[in-house]
């Protein structure tokens, strides 16, 4: 049979330098080596004027019903988007049951919290926090009117909405609201820690010998741990243009066994809570680990306080009870360092920490910290 | 003297899936749109066309070699030799055609650099890369050959830069690159530096997973 050859449009980009440029509608990307471009909505289509209103608002403390808090006052930029407590606090003051997670790279996140699979688009996710009652949050339930008033008496919101919204007649909606705010949030792209310029710079100087010991037992098969953080995130199931969709994977990592029948705290039980799955019980989504140095406490409700505490409860498989949590994934099996194995483990996962991505100057606020900052 | 476009019975169509528009895009050809009479030919088809011949030819040459891998007997191994050199010279006669009918077809220059390769001319495979580089700076194909090019020159940091151009373009022919330095390195023991370095790049290849490896990764 002859050969057939079609021609296509151009072929894959092959990436000649560091970051490329890759078109997405009104929206450039300047993504780092080896990021695929992200997926976005298509209803949400990225520009320019959208990402900058939803910097604004992401940082805006009008944003909450009592003007207290905004996005960024559990998403603290320079703490890689968390907020380096064990549990988010709201603006009325009620604790969250869970820690704010990071949002480095929320982008290519299949599903976006710690144990709800339902939760897929950023744009939905917004809601939670805007108008969660159990606990309060941003406490914007009842205060909508309240909090889009303070918006259009704005000296900048009118037209920024106009600009980010140009074909609506309405355009400061908090549908609107949360469109920009996701479009920013997708924007949240960090890969220039060092770990990234040694694999996909080439850049031999990056890792240190212990980073690099450090490197082949986080991807050995002894510790696992690539086979939960997997990938350019190094965190659970991710989406990206030109992918097919992934499975949502949430896991058990045997940190409670309450009942000793398998059950986690009634606050926070795992996936099971939207799936109803027996399996789901105490499984919960895993974390990025990029820039991990800067997001403790650890597990999703921090119970965990250092990077040395996190490697002995994993070398340990479990905690306690939760060792013999009958969800318990066999992931968590336990292993055994030898001698400054884990001061290497740590050197690695330092090498994740992006200082260009938290340090980067379009996360300061454009408001008075005084006034309307986070 | 006037150049008189052949007339050409266009036999291939019907077999064929798909064949090339002349404006360059995908355009899918049925039994029903394929047409079944004579017909003239843009340049652009006949490019197509000669291309299509020319990877017949090097495909030829591919089952050629595999053949002559599994074969122990040395006069046997001989007359495969030739009839390879013969297929690879075929198949580069078609993709110069290819080339003189649409000189922007940056796969057919490629290819031409790729058969050019196998005959031993390194310099002027690496003219004909260049050229479908130009064209088409992101063609994967054209970049892991090119490399594989300069490794047949010694020009080890150009191939290096090239693998990590596929690599971070998270392209598939990253690994086969890889997989050439690796079988250069073993043939060459002498460039101890560039020896580690394919080691410490397979092992992040292992270690890290590409964009379609993630596709079908445990999570």
């Amino acid at each position: 049979m002859p050969i057939v050859f079609v021609a296509t449009e151009p072929p894959a980009a092959a990436g000649g330098t560091n970051h490329r440029q890759v078109r997405a509608e009104a929206w450039e990307w300047d993504l780092p080596a080896g990021f695929p471009a992200p997926y976005n909505p298509p209803d949400n289509p990225l520009s320019v004027e959208k990402i900058e209103l939803g910097r604004y608002l992401f940082l805006d403390r009008r944003l909450s019903g009592n003007a207290t808090q905004s996005c960024a006052s559990c998403h603290k930029p320079e703490l890689a988007f968390t907020d380096g407590l064990a549990y988010a606090v709201g603006s009325t003051g009620e604790p969250h049951p869970r820690s704010a997670m990071s949002l480095a790279n929320v982008a290519y996140n299949s599903t976006l919290t710690w144990q709800d699979p339902t939760l897929t688009r950023l744009e939905d996710q917004a809601l939670v926090p805007m108008f969660n009652t159990h606990p309060v949050e941003l406490g914007l339930a009842g205060n909508e009117d309240k909090v889009l008033a303070r918006l259009s008496a704005d000296a900048v919101y009118p037209a920024m909405f106009q600009a980010a919204f140009p074909s609506d007649k309405q355009p400061m909606t908090i549908d609107n609201i949360t469109r920009a705010i996701a479009s920013f949030e997708r924007t949240l792209i960090s890969g220039n820690a060092p770990y990234f310029r040694w694999v996909y710079g080439d850049d031999r100087s990056a890792l240190g010998p212990a980073a690099r010991r450090g490197m082949d037992l986080f991807f050995s098969e002894r510790t696992k741990c690539s086979t939960c953080h997997v990938g350019f995130t190094f965190s659970g199931p991710i989406r990206a243009r030109g992918l097919s969709d992934i499975e949502p994977t949430f896991h058990n990592t045997g940190l409670y066994n309450v009942d000793e029948l398998g059950s986690y705290p009634p606050e926070s039980p795992g996936a099971i809570e939207k799936t109803g799955r027996e399996a789901d019980r105490g499984a919960f989504r895993a974390p990025t680990l990029l820039n991990i140095e800067l997001t403790a406490p650890y597990m999703h409700d921090g119970s965990i306080a250092s990077l040395p505490d996190v490697i002995d409860f994993y070398a340990a498989g479990g905690r306690g009870r939760g060792r013999t949590n009958p969800n318990k994934s066999e992931r968590i099996a336990g292993f055994t360092l030898a001698h400054g194995e884990k001061e290497d483990l740590i050197a690695f996962l330092e090498s994740l920490t992006d200082r260009a991505f938290v340090d980067d100057p379009r996360f300061v606020s454009p408001f008075d910290a005084e006034s309307t900052g986070h | 003297m006037q150049w008189i476009r052949p007339m050409v019975v266009v036999w291939v169509a019907i077999s064929l899936t798909g064949v090339v528009d002349a404006g360059g895009g995908a355009k899918k050809m049925t039994e029903e749109t394929a047409p079944t009479e004579t017909a003239t030919l843009t340049p652009e088809q006949e490019a197509v066309q000669s291309y299509n011949m020319g990877i017949a030819s090097r495909n030829k040459a591919w089952k050629l070699e595999k053949k002559r891998a599994e074969s122990s007997d040395q006069a046997a191994q001989e007359k495969l030799g030739k009839k390879i050199g013969k297929s690879y010279r075929s198949a580069a006669a078609s993709f110069e055609r290819a080339i003189r009918s649409n000189p922007m077809m940056f796969e057919a220059h490629s290819d031409l650099g790729y058969c050019l390769r196998k005959q031993g001319d390194f310099e002027a495979a690496l003219a004909a890369y260049d050229r479908a580089l130009e064209i088409q700076p992101k063609y994967p194909e054209a970049i892991e050959y090119r490399a594989e090019a300069y490794l047949g020159l010694n020009r080890l940091d150009e191939a290096k830069q090239a693998y990590m151009t596929l690599f971070k373009g998270q392209s598939d022919q990253a690994s086969a690159l890889l997989e050439a330095m690796q079988h250069w390195a073993d043939e060459n023991g002498e460039d101890e530096a560039f020896s580690a370095w394919v080691v410490e790049r397979t092992e992040i290849a292992g270690q890290t997973k590409s964009v379609s490896q993630l596709r079908d990764a445990d999570w």
